[in-house]
């Protein structure tokens, strides 16, 4: 509370009013203070406490300067009532050797002080406090040459010196990081926007698909399919679990069916969770789900587990023979193969290729050289 | 006998070979082929007692830089001793007596000789039917001598000859 000044309403060059909040009682700490049922504007470089419509008159009222605000926090307090309202704790910062007109209150023990309104504070204010706060407009101006600067002049030396440097280091981070923080959130309801956007816009093509010539509509499609799924299966849709891991079977099936083929009919369950949450972009899924998903699967994939314990995903028409006989080729071509030339050749994983080795091992097409020059395959000469 | 160079077969030369294989049949058909090898080896070199933990030719190919592990032998050998064709001597040492006949078929060819030639009832020393000049040109010619013996002792339960000690050294009257 001894951060307030008393001045007058008038606002500074290049202030603003931001919003206002009717009913706002100030607490000292956790202590009531006369500063009831006030008006408090904010503007972009102070809170000002006023009555009602002193602040609009030129009254002198109490302010606080935002950059005083360390952070903001909230508490739902309850009340008799009016049932459960939020409170806003404003945090401040340490106002030693900081020029400071007198106050209300010259000194307290509270590096804190509550705003609360009958109703609670509002979210609506709450947000804009934030945005302000981060909009950082009152710095601008202390870096204004015509103004004074006031943590300028106190330079200081020696070992308070320093630590004071470090201090200010550590809040500069502070500051940074949730910053930063901020801008991911700000992301992720972006994110979900522009997922929005691709749905509406790709209804309205469907709609009205003759307005468009068949090339732009193609290549608009394109573009929305590189944001990945456009309408991601979530688990929030459902009641059911079941009902909820087949769609998702369904949705593997759907976005993977096309690579599947191109890697010759078969991808490691890991492979497939990575494609599948790397097309869902945010709305991701668990390793556990996929599993269960594929387990259910009965369409034109399967989940088969190989006796090496490697999971795999593979197309329902694949055939063990086919791929017995063609390791054969290839063995037969190159006279001895190792696994990691089969997996580059073929342009799939080596534990895949490994496994194709295993099939044709069994089927009794190819058999094993294990030695100090490591494992590979020639032609079954011992049956031919 | 003539010290020629063994011909080894061409399975000797595949890599693969000296891997045991995972699968049944294939397995199968490889072991089929190092019994061959072996019989074939050990009766090249008139060689009854192999020993496993020997760094021989048999199991090791300089040529393509590939060997038969010791486990391994010892399966193929334990294979062989299940066709009687070989019998386990020394556990520790890891010695075998290989018959690339089985006692049974030497006994019977020992036998067909004694009859042919006509030394029935008459005593013949060990020495003699190993490596006298008569029986140059016949298959237990410079045979190992416990072989030669346990042959012998096979037909002696059927009641087909008799072995007697004479100072030290052994003889056989056939019937």
């Amino acid at each position: 509370m001894n951060r307030f000044e008393s001045v007058s309403a008038a606002l500074i060059e290049g202030e603003t009013i931001v919003t206002k909040h009717d009913g706002v009682k100030i607490y000292n700490g956790h202590e009531k203070t006369i500063f009831e049922d006030g008006e408090l504007t904010l503007t972009t470089h102070r809170l000002v406490w006023a009555k009602e419509g002193e602040f609009s008159r030129g009254s002198n009222v109490i302010q606080l300067r935002l950059k005083l605000i360390k952070s903001l926090d909230e508490e739902i307090g309850s009340s008799m009532f009016f049932g459960k309202k939020k409170r806003l704790i404003i945090r401040l910062n340490d106002i030693t050797g900081i020029e400071k007109l007198p106050g209300p209150m010259d000194y307290t023990n509270y590096t804190f002080i509550k705003l609360s309104a009958p109703h609670g504070i509002t979210a609506n204010f709450i947000q804009a406090l934030n945005e302000t706060l981060m909009a950082r407009v009152f710095d601008i101006d202390s870096s204004n040459p015509n103004s004074p600067k006031v943590h300028k002049i106190k330079q200081r030396t020696g070992i308070l010196g320093i630590e004071k440097s470090i201090q200010e280091k550590q809040k500069q981070t502070d500051e940074n990081i949730s910053v930063a923080f901020q801008d991911l959130n700000k992301l992720i309801v972006m994110a979900k926007d522009m997922v929005n956007v691709s749905k509406a816009i790709s209804q309205k093509i469907r709609d009205r698909q003759s307005d468009a010539t068949e090339d732009e509509t193609q290549k608009f499609k394109s573009l929305l399919m590189s944001l990945g799924i456009d309408d991601p299966v979530t688990k929030e849709n459902f009641t059911n679990n079941t009902e909820y891991l087949r769609s998702l079977g369904n949705e593997i099936c759907q976005s993977l069916l096309d690579q599947m083929t191109e890697q010759g009919g078969m991808m490691t369950i890991t492979e497939v969770y990575c494609r599948i949450n790397r097309a869902r972009g945010l709305e991701l899924v668990s390793p556990e789900d996929v599993l269960n998903a594929c387990k259910l699967l009965n369409g034109p994939m399967k989940l088969r587990q190989y006796p090496s314990g490697a999971m795999i995903l593979q197309l329902e028409n694949h055939n063990d023979d086919q791929v017995a006989e063609e390791i054969e080729k290839l063995v037969i071509e190159s006279e001895s193969m190792s696994i990691e030339e089969c997996a580059r050749l073929k342009n799939i994983s080596v534990l895949l290729a490994h496994e194709r080795f295993l099939i044709s091992e069994n089927a009794g097409k190819i058999c094993r050289d294990e030695s100090v020059e490591g494992l590979r395959f020639y032609p079954n000469k011992f049956l031919a | 006998m003539t010290e020629s160079e063994f011909d080894f077969p061409w399975e000797y030369n595949f890599p693969p070979f000296f891997t045991i294989q995972k699968h049944a049949e294939t397995r199968k058909q490889q072991f089929l082929r190092w019994k061959e090898l072996i019989l074939a080896y050990a009766k090249h070199k008139n060689q009854a007692i192999i020993n496993i933990n020997d760094e021989s030719e048999l199991f090791h190919n300089n040529k393509i830089n590939r060997t038969l592990d010791r486990e391994s032998r010892e399966m193929i050998l334990n294979e062989l001793c299940n066709s009687s064709n070989a019998a386990r001597v020394n556990k520790n040492t890891g010695t075998y007596e290989i018959y690339w006949l089985t006692i049974e078929e030497w006994s019977n060819v020992i036998y067909t000789y004694a009859l042919n030639s006509g030394m029935t009832n008459s005593v013949l020393t060990f020495f003699e039917l190993l490596n006298g000049d008569d029986s140059k040109d016949q298959e237990f010619h410079q045979l190992n001598e416990q072989v030669f013996m346990k042959a012998l002792k096979h037909l002696e339960t059927k009641g087909k000859c008799e072995i007697m000690e004479i100072d030290g050294s052994f003889g056989v009257k056939f019937f």
